[in-house]
């Protein structure tokens, strides 16, 4: 087996393995969990030289140069991602991360315009609307969003009895996401008030479903009414409801 | 005599290391721990350090690998005398020259890499080459874009322009040895001709040798980049920033630990609210010069005293600049 000491041959398999990397992530368009979605035309550029590296690699085959333990020791560490990303299976990032970098409920880039032009579909009564959306709404114009019936994705994080809405939002990948927040509010969350029904508007005879259901990285569902309440949005909950992570997982 | 002494030595330390897991691994098999296999995979500290690790390498290898096809037509297509022409020989001209190269061979982060050290080999002055090396992540058309988006303020994308300049001219002049083989560390199979290779295989075969080795430090430098994004608070460098000459100091260490693209980091130096403008700049500018995943490629690509110079000299004049700054700001 003249061919398991041939370095050359460690190289190609590297080369190979990186070049079906790329490709089943972009194939499964898994690729979105780790990097922008506007990102794809680079992948596929890498993939391209991968498969012209493939093609060197082939013809430097029948060059014998024995191989050292140094050699093997590369070859690991190039192993070393692709193991992980099997064994792994990376999803989402959690909101563990979140807890890491600091939620922000406010949106600081002024370039917020661009999100609130985008077109905004509707739910029954209920405007659907991103984060991101939201916050840029608080940003610029707050009292169009004021009292207005919304219904948002995210992941649940709860920090210090506080029940949050969080997505990231990506400009490269995954290393730069900042996560981006609302807190939620709903009715037997914590020990009411007495006027609570006053002072909260949240309609009567709605099923809350238990608050210990939903476990940090769940992706829920939130319908309800927005308040701006000290300069931050809070969502006084009608119904959560578990859904499916979504394509994008996040928002750009 | 000493490499074969060394290999030995390591080939048992290996023996060794393989052993010790396998036993792990039965242990764990046997006790039913392997079970609990589901679990571990779902811890988020694991799926976060995973998901940032993947994330650096999906981008950095893009351009690794356009940078090494670059530096590989460099080698073959383009003659030496060339670039003896189009560059000043004068260390101060042509550092200015090699800084605004960025505008040509627009490569990201990680990228720059084999480009630069492909270009000094080639036999441009080396004061050039550093301040390209340095330069070309910040000064180019994208960058100074993306930061206007983040901030919307012109002022800000002029302080980084200038601050990045002024740093990579003057460390591109103070470091700069007259002899390029001071800096370039030699690969060992580099010029090994093939005749029967056409100029197009000769190519790949350059770009291959370069994406293999700088490839392989991407992911060590990837891997500590996300240890520390995965498990260090980013509030720890927040609350240490109000003082101003802390806050540029921390700003040096938070950028380097990160390892953000140089496309991203206006966006997530923006979020840093309460902190100085000049802080912001320094970490958009230290970031792009000597982030963790960089420094460990400096090391593929160039001579370890090289680089021990270049990281202490950036540092020390960001640092510099970075409190004038601050001062001129008020």
């Amino acid at each position: 087996m003249k061919i398991f000491k041939n370095k050359q041959f460690y190289k190609f398999l590297i080369v190979l393995l990186y070049t079906s990397f790329f490709l089943s992530i972009s194939l499964t368009g898994n690729f979105k969990i780790f990097v922008k979605k506007f990102y794809f035309p680079y992948i596929l550029l890498g993939f391209l030289i991968l498969l012209f590296l493939l093609k060197t690699g082939i013809k430097k085959l029948k060059k014998f140069i024995e191989i050292s333990v140094y050699d093997i020791l590369s070859f690991c560490v190039f192993l070393f991602p692709l193991i992980l990303f099997i064994i792994v299976r990376p999803n989402t990032l959690p909101t563990y991360t979140a807890l890491k970098r600091g939620v922000h409920t406010e949106f600081l880039t002024h370039n917020v315009l661009k999100s609130l032009q985008e077109k905004i579909e509707e739910e029954g009564k209920y405007k659907k609307l991103t984060i991101k959306q939201l916050l840029s709404f608080l940003k610029s114009k707050p009292e169009q969003i004021n009292g207005k019936d919304v219904v948002v994705e995210g992941m649940v994080y709860k920090e210090n009895e506080k029940f949050m809405l969080i997505r990231f939002l990506i400009t490269c990948c995954a290393a730069d996401a900042t996560p981006l927040g609302i807190e939620v509010e709903y009715k037997g969350m914590k020990e009411e008030p007495k006027d609570y029904e006053e002072t909260h508007p949240i309609p009567k005879n709605i099923e809350f479903k238990e608050k210990e259901e939903f476990k940090n990285d769940d992706w829920v569902k939130v319908k309800g009414k927005v308040k701006i309440e000290n300069d931050k949005i809070v969502i006084y909950a009608e119904s959560i409801e578990k859904i499916n992570q979504p394509i994008d997982p996040y928002l750009y | 005599m000493k490499a074969k002494k060394n290999e030995e030595k390591l080939k048992k330390i290996l023996i060794f290391i393989g052993v010790v897991i396998s036993f792990l691994v039965l242990n764990l098999w046997q006790s039913g721990s392997l079970n609990q296999l589901n679990q571990i995979i779902k811890n988020p500290k694991l799926q976060a350090f995973t998901i940032i690790l993947l994330a650096i390498l999906i981008e950095g290898f893009p351009f690794i690998l356009i940078g090494s096809l670059i530096s590989g037509s460099i080698e073959v297509l383009v003659p030496e005398e060339k670039f003896k022409k189009i560059f000043p020989q004068g260390k101060f001209s042509s550092a200015i020259v090699g800084s605004f190269f960025g505008f040509l061979f627009p490569v990201c982060s990680c990228g720059e890499i084999p480009v630069s050290r492909r270009l000094i080999k080639k036999g441009i002055p080396t004061s050039a080459g550093i301040s390209y090396l340095l330069a070309t992540a910040i000064i180019n058309p994208i960058t100074l874009f993306s930061t206007y988006l983040a901030f919307s303020s012109f002022k800000m994308v002029l302080g980084r322009f200038l601050v990045a300049f002024i740093c990579s001219v003057f460390i591109g002049i103070l470091i700069a040895p007259k002899n390029k083989d001071e800096i370039l560390k030699e690969y060992e199979d580099e010029d090994n001709h093939n005749e029967n290779f056409s100029k197009i295989d000769e190519i790949f075969f350059h770009s291959e040798n370069d994406f293999l080795i700088m490839g392989k430090y991407l992911i060590i430098g990837a891997t500590l980049a996300s240890l520390f994004s995965t498990f260090i608070p980013r509030e720890v460098f927040l609350t240490i920033g109000r003082n101003k000459i802390l806050s540029i100091l921390s700003m040096q260490i938070l950028s380097i630990i990160l390892s953000l693209c140089s496309y991203a980091d206006a966006f997530v130096a923006n979020s840093f609210t309460y902190l100085p403008d000049m802080s912001k700049i320094i970490f958009m500018i230290s970031g792009p010069m000597m982030s963790i995943s960089l420094i460990i490629v400096y090391f593929a690509a160039f001579k370890e005293k090289f680089v021990k110079k270049l990281l202490i000299s950036v540092f020390l004049t960001l640092f510099i600049l970075g409190i004038f700054g601050s001062f001129i700001q008020g």
